[in-house]
């Protein structure tokens, strides 16, 4: 890697113009991508907050938005339709019958006058979880948002297997969504759109025969649904009572997943989103340090596309994608700032491992810009994937 | 009905309709460079979903516009809508005598329509379809007929039934024999059978075609697991039994073929008996002699063995599941043999294989160290809790891996302290 003509420092400047360029327009090709509009700011503005650059708005104010704008686009997007299913009726009957969230893009144009019973404009748990997650990021109170609601439309995704669906109607139910449903409970830190103990159900249902977690019962354990799983039992405080002795099983076949970069599942290719989805898992598990970071990172930046900025899925690839550019980010985040093992502890109470040691060995392939000197990534909370303050901002604002 | 509108003939099909346009609001962010065809399409369907209208030029249009993004789940889902109300058979308007033949005619309608919704799916999701709504799709048109809830075939799910088909497996219960299986007697007549038969090959057909693309494509199988597990007929599990084989066959490092093979052998979730768990640990050996530097078949292994301590050590929790024998199992022992003995046995398969390859590396030039199976023999030797000399080897094992598998060096020293621990000072 260290034979290649890639520069192994991470380009601010690159990745600066690629996020916000990406929040100004995006090309044709993203057509495909328009349902799920909302999960594209979502990666471009928590990138933009990794690297930095949401500390002042003058970035955004030169591509011509604003934190302002922004949150007012994703409040646009929330939405609540009637749909009629005995699983919402409650004590309090403003709640029945409604299901809230938001949507995942504007496509359907203005919303009719009786907006309530057009079940058409229905809202999807994956954009509901990214838009709370956005919105604190902004540094937006999520005073517009009607928590109440959000979490009591959370019932009626849940399935008696225990998983969730992304909607009311027409839609799959998997891990992913299970995922979604724990986070927005954790940060709106109301479980009671959740059952828990049907939850853990599904998961348990989803652990496979070599250790890790599937995204339905019966097939094949795989890097994404096993970070949902472990992120939403870590969100549950279940992953000790859930995982068990089986938790050895669980950290070999995350280890056994790297090649130099991250596989997905065994005997495929290594992809840079995995080293957030298994590193992350790892970092769960307090067991990233088990991984060479060095050379994850170093397959990790030879991804990084020079000049335009972002990340791309496969090494030496083309062109960058704002969902791999993201996770890339969010992975060398984890990375950089510590590892499980620099926060864990001896019994005497030292330090398991001297930080100086451990850190210049990951960042020996990674530097920071000479001109820059103080830049480096934000803190990462790994089980929500958006930076650490913006969580405890949110909940120390009297959430 | 699965024919785009072209976009030239739009504001003709459509001229009692304004397009409406998107709104994104006065400051909108990650906005997209929409064709004018995307943009133009898009308009009328905004027009047209305002109404709610239910008619074939509203189908066809979602088709222009799922050509477009196949990913729109609200257009699926209008699709489905819209389906639903031309295949609902409307008997009120006829007299009693005909209904019988009207009904039929319906049916055949719903099947043929159903059947071009399946064929519109495939061709929106093209060669390797990685899209969950095309796959959700062939779910909601089959849903209702796999499970055996409609009398005739015309409903089309779109609402939130439950994806294990809750009333399926209470009837599936009483039913099941001892071989986890239903011999389509009492909770489906042979009508259910004529039905479902056709809808399973087409699916079988269909998700064995985009294999020929991607063997390892994520959606076709838990598609595939779906339509299998629905049915559960015992024949259907023993020919995916072959089909997982000849797909390990074809590709022994297909990982997703080895889940499928243990998804079959176990009918989704059940436990095998220990006769059947050992076939299955000597057709994993089998593979892993053929090459032993595969991952999935020392994975498929060790799984096998673990599942089964664990369920010799929760025998009586486990005493009401059910439990799948193979097709041609003999009286079986399950009189629960030491697990140590399967251990030791399994630890010999290795080392059978392991003085075969030695043997070969006199005679080729280098035979690379085989991490995979060492990293089995050490897991194996682990498990035999007692046996301080099995400790010492697979610490011994360890060594080398921290030497022979250096990008896990960290982890082989954690695994080193484990064991360590585990022998006397």
């Amino acid at each position: 890697m260290g034979t290649s003509n890639h520069t192994t420092t991470i380009q601010f400047e690159q990745h600066l113009r690629y996020f916000l360029l990406s929040l100004r327009k995006l090309p044709e090709q993203c057509s495909k991508l328009d349902s799920n509009r909302l999960t594209l700011v979502h990666f471009a503005v928590h990138s933009l907050d990794l690297l930095g650059f949401l500390e002042d708005e003058d970035h955004l104010f030169r591509c011509g938005t604003s934190k302002e704008a922004i949150i007012n686009w994703i409040y646009s997007l929330q939405t609540s339709t009637c749909i009629p299913d005995e699983r919402l009726v409650s004590e309090d009957c403003e709640l029945d019958n409604k299901y809230y969230g938001f949507k995942g893009g504007t496509y359907l144009g203005e919303v009719p006058h009786n907006s309530l019973s057009w079940e058409y404009d229905h809202a999807h748990i994956a954009m509901t979880y990214t838009a709370i997650c956005t919105l604190i990021a902004l540094g937006d109170d999520l005073g517009q948002l009607d928590k109440k609601s959000v979490i009591h439309s959370l019932k009626v995704l849940q399935q008696q297997d225990g998983s969730f669906q992304c909607a009311p109607v027409g839609s799959e139910n998997d891990m992913r969504f299970l995922y979604c449903a724990c986070a927005i409970s954790y940060v709106l830190n109301d479980w009671r759109g959740v059952n828990i103990s049907k939850a853990i159900e599904y998961i348990r249902s989803c652990h496979t025969y070599d250790g890790a977690f599937s995204l339905l019962p019966g097939q094949e354990g795989h890097g994404g649904s096993t970070f949902c799983a472990v992120a939403a039992l870590f969100l549950m405080g279940k992953i000790d009572e859930v995982l068990g002795s089986r938790r050895k099983e669980l950290i070999h076949w995350c280890v056994m997943r790297q090649m130099q970069g991250m596989q997905g599942r065994p005997n495929k290719q290594e992809d840079t989103c995995y080293s957030f989805w298994i590193g992350g898992t790892l970092r769960l598990l307090e067991s990233d340090h088990l991984l060479d970071q060095k050379a994850l990172n170093a397959f990790v930046m030879d991804c990084q596309i020079d000049c335009v900025g972002g990340f791309s899925k496969l090494r030496n690839g083309l062109s960058p994608d704002l969902l791999h550019s993201f996770y890339s980010l969010a992975w060398l985040s984890l990375s950089t700032t510590s590892t499980s093992k620099e926060r864990s502890i001896n019994p005497d109470g030292s330090n398991m491992n001297s930080f100086d040691d451990t850190t210049n060995a990951k960042n020996e392939i990674i530097q920071t810009q000479q001109n820059k000197t103080n830049m480096s990534l934000s803190n990462l909370h790994s089980a929500l994937g958006i930076r650490q303050e913006r969580v405890e901002m949110y909940w120390n604002n009297g959430a | 009905m699965t024919e785009p509108i072209s976009t030239n003939d739009l504001a003709t099909i459509f001229k009692d309709l304004t397009p409406i346009p998107q709104n994104d609001g006065p400051y909108p962010v990650c906005t997209i460079a929409y064709s004018d065809a995307f943009q133009l399409a898009m308009g009328y369907f905004r027009a047209i979903i305002r109404s709610d209208e239910r008619s074939e030029r509203a189908l066809r249009l979602t088709v222009t516009c799922l050509q477009h993004n196949p990913a729109n789940y609200t257009i699926w889902h209008y699709r489905r809508t819209v389906l639903n109300t031309l295949l609902s058979p409307s008997l009120s308007s006829n007299k009693h005598h005909q209904q019988q033949q009207h009904q039929e005619e319906v049916e055949d309608m719903s099947k043929r329509r159903k059947l071009k919704d399946l064929q519109l799916a495939a061709s929106l999701g093209g060669p390797n379809p990685k899209n969950y709504q095309v796959w959700y799709h062939r779910h909601a048109i089959l849903e209702d007929i796999l499970l055996g809830k409609s009398n005739n075939s015309s409903s089309i799910s779109t609402s939130t039934l439950n994806r294990d088909g809750e009333t399926k497996e209470e009837e599936g219960e009483e039913n099941k024999d001892k071989n986890g299986g239903d011999d389509g007697g009492n909770c489906h007549g042979e009508r259910y059978w004529e039905d479902v038969d056709f809808w399973v090959r087409n699916e079988l057909d269909y998700t064995a075609q985009v294999f020929e693309m991607d063997a390892k494509n994520y959606h076709a199988w838990s598609h595939r697991q779906w339509v299998i597990k629905s049915v559960n007929r015992d024949a259907l599990w023993y020919e995916e039994k072959i089909f997982a084989h000849k797909l390990i066959n074809e590709d022994p490092f297909n990982n997703s073929a080895w889940n499928h093979r243990w998804f079959v052998s176990h009918r989704g979730c059940n436990t095998i008996s220990e006769e059947y768990m050992r076939m299955e640990a000597d057709y994993a050996i089998k593979a892993a002699e053929l090459d032993p530097y595969n991952e999935s078949p020392w994975r498929y292994l060790l799984g096998l063995i673990r599942e089964f301590l664990f369920s010799l050590e929760h025998k009586e929790e486990d005493s009401e599941k059910v439990q799948v024998e193979h097709d041609t199992a003999t009286a079986t022992a399950t009189t629960g043999k030491a697990v140590d003995e399967i251990i030791d046995y399994y630890l010999n398969e290795i080392d059978t294989i392991k003085n075969k390859l030695n043997s070969n590396s006199r005679n080729a030039d280098h035979v690379g160290y085989c991490t995979q199976m060492v990293i089995a023999q050490v897991d194996l030797l682990e498990m035999k809790n007692d046996d301080l000399n099995a400790i010492g080897v697979a610490l011994k094992y360890t060594l080398e891996l921290k030497d022979q598998d250096p990008i896990r060096k960290s982890y082989w020293e954690q695994r080193e302290q484990a064991l360590r621990s585990r022998l006397p000072k």
